[in-house]
């Protein structure tokens, strides 16, 4: 009897903290034009909370930009669709994990205070691989399940404005490759 | 430049008030929309080195407001310090297909370039080769006159008789012309052009008049703000078949200003010294000698993107060896012009008023030459698969052109020989060949 109570205790507690964490929100639509809209089709508008967890789909013709915590910013081309399968984030460490999983669609990532801080922590899964990223922006197309396209936009070893160069590690599961250069980009199929 | 570090500054000044309070990215996740708070907040972060942040918010001030070219610019002028050419390239990509985006920003944004990496991508040479075929076919080659009367020592005379090689009406003139072109630019405001070509004129009966022409020209283009300016010096050779042969020499200047998105004003004047080769066969060549004083300006309204309206004003002086072949020329031009699926519509109309300096007393000895020329046409240019849908298979880089063209000039004279009416309708395809990979 004893056992059981610490059980129900503990399922009690975790309940909690998973609940907690459910509605901890991450992010933010900075700006959201046209058909914008959430996993449970609640439409996502200007300012709409994004949360742990929460799937962004845009539709044809329209675009948003997701703005997180920890100042990574998304920009979602049409039909694209994102999940956040995981955040958690520190403001004062900087400390956290984040990992998100393209489904589809065209998105435009800036890499924020996560990456900067452990660029290990930032996971950006893609059908046909991953991501990780340092100090860079860069271009996912995932157009389809058996190839994508990594593009990195900058910034550029030669920038005269102080920030890192980019630099990304695009892998398919099994190889992986490092594009430093920007406007090259690195197709990954199955 | 000046202007561009004007706007920025008032772009500056806008957010002055609030520059100095800390904005928090707290207080943008709160308000992402909010015009002015999110432009200071993007002037704070660009100032504390976070280009990163200053990109982000410009991007989602650029999705909101989209038809603000003050977003643009200022996101512009960070991109290109950001040693990511695809990046800028995107952006200018996306601002020049912006309906929204004006002349004004479109000069801007060369301005912001010339400062960049891209300028020497623009230094290159580029080069390409027309080929053209064109025929025409003329109702009166031979300038039979209306009366088809002739005025000669003061008598009028039959027009000579109609056959089949001297004296012809209907004709064919078929046109081979192939001309190389090359260009640089010189910085973001300025280019040059080389250009020689060779044209082949042959006609199918009336046995003078088949040609081969060389030409060459340089041109030189400078943009200064809304004032663009393009000397320009040509030369030309034609070798006719039983006429005089002579050689052009010109230079001369066309510029444009432009006033606004509608409005744009076009002025050139040229001087050109034309020579012909005295040989035994023509040894009175030289007497047609004659120097062209020509000036024009041109008011331009784009109606709408898609339609133009012009009037022209047109003088010109012509100096020949001899005095009755010397004239002055004034008149007026005007033409419409309207872009359509088929490809560029246009009609436009030419009238001119020649006034000759003497008379010519082997013609008439008491009529001083006056000529009023009426010249019509319309025309109808573009992609070649614009009228030929089928045609996009052997014109995948669209590289071949068409043009129809009917032409009518009326020119009523007070000297019987001078009193002519031509009909002339052309169909033209022209091949260009890219030579900028060779480059």
């Amino acid at each position: 009897m004893k056992y059981f109570k610490h059980i129900i205790i503990f399922i009690f507690i975790n309940f909690l903290t998973l609940n907690s964490f459910a509605n901890e929100f991450v992010g933010i639509i900075g700006a959201g034009v046209g058909e914008v809209k959430n996993q449970n089709n609640q439409k996502l508008q200007n300012g709409s909370k994004i949360f742990y967890g929460d799937t962004i789909i845009v539709g044809s013709k329209s675009t948003a930009q997701v703005l997180f915590l920890d100042q990574t910013v998304m920009t979602l081309g049409e039909d694209s669709e994102l999940t956040i399968d995981e955040f958690v984030y520190d403001p004062q460490t900087n400390d956290g994990k984040f990992v998100s999983n393209i489904k589809s669609g065209t998105i435009k990532i800036i890499t924020g205070k996560i990456s900067k801080k452990d660029p290990d922590n930032l996971e950006i899964k893609i059908p046909t691989g991953a991501i990780g990223a340092r100090g860079t922006e860069f271009v996912v197309l995932a157009n389809s399940k058996n190839e994508n396209t990594v593009l990195l936009l900058g910034p550029g070893p030669n920038n005269s404005l102080g920030m890192t160069p980019g630099n990304l590690e695009v892998t398919d599961g099994v190889n992986s490759v490092n594009i430093v250069q920007p406007g090259f980009e690195t197709v990954v199929t199955n | 430049m000046k202007r561009l570090c004007m706007q920025l500054s008032i772009l500056i000044l806008f957010s002055f008030n609030s520059v100095f309070a800390e904005i928090s990215y707290e207080e943008i996740l709160d308000n992402p929309t909010d015009l002015e708070l999110n432009l200071n907040y993007a002037k704070q972060q660009e100032k504390a080195g976070n280009f990163k942040l200053t990109i982000a918010t410009l991007e989602r001030l650029n999705i909101l407001y989209p038809s603000n070219s003050d977003i643009k610019l200022y996101l512009l002028s960070i991109l290109i310090k950001m040693d990511s050419k695809v990046k800028v390239e995107l952006m200018i990509q996306t601002m020049l297909n912006d309906p929204n985006t004006t002349d004004e920003t479109r000069v801007l944004i060369a301005e912001l370039l010339s400062n960049d990496q891209i300028e020497e991508q623009n230094k290159k040479w580029f080069a390409y080769i027309d080929l053209t075929y064109t025929q025409t076919r003329e109702d009166n080659i031979s300038a039979i006159t209306k009366t088809k009367k002739l005025l000669q020592d003061d008598v009028s005379i039959p027009f000579p008789v109609v056959d089949d090689h001297l004296v012809v009406t209907n004709d064919k003139i078929h046109n081979k012309g192939s001309s190389i072109t090359f260009g640089k630019n010189l910085d973001n405001t300025s280019s040059i052009y080389f250009n020689f070509g060779l044209d082949i004129n042959k006609q199918n009966k009336k046995a003078t008049g088949d040609s081969e022409i060389i030409s060459g020209s340089t041109s030189y283009f400078k943009a200064l703000g809304n004032h663009y300016f393009s000397p320009y010096i040509y030369y030309s050779r034609p070798n006719y078949k039983r006429l005089e042969d002579y050689n052009t020499k010109g230079v001369g200047f066309n510029n444009t200003y432009v006033v606004n998105e509608k409005n744009n004003v076009n002025y050139g004047i040229s001087y050109s010294n034309t020579s012909y080769n005295q040989t035994n066969t023509f040894d009175a060549a030289d007497d047609k000698n004659f120097e062209n004083y020509s000036s024009n300006i041109r008011y331009n309204f784009n109606f709408s993107p898609t339609t133009q309206l012009s009037s022209k004003l047109i003088l010109n002086k012509i100096d020949s060896s001899k005095n009755y072949d010397s004239y002055d020329s004034e008149g007026i031009n005007f033409s419409i012009s309207q872009i359509l699926k088929y490809g560029t519509f246009k009609i436009q109309t030419t009238y001119l008023e020649n006034t000759y300096d003497a008379k010519d007393t082997f013609i008439s000895s008491t009529i001083d030459r006056k000529d009023e020329s009426l010249v019509s046409t319309i025309s109808l240019s573009g992609q070649l698969n614009q009228i030929i849908p089928f045609a996009k298979k052997m014109n995948e880089d669209d590289s071949i052109f068409y043009s129809l063209k009917f032409k009518h000039s009326d020119i009523s004279s007070n000297i019987l020989n001078y009193d002519v009416d031509r009909k002339f309708l052309s169909l033209g395809l022209t091949k260009r060949i890219n030579l900028n990979e060779i480059f």
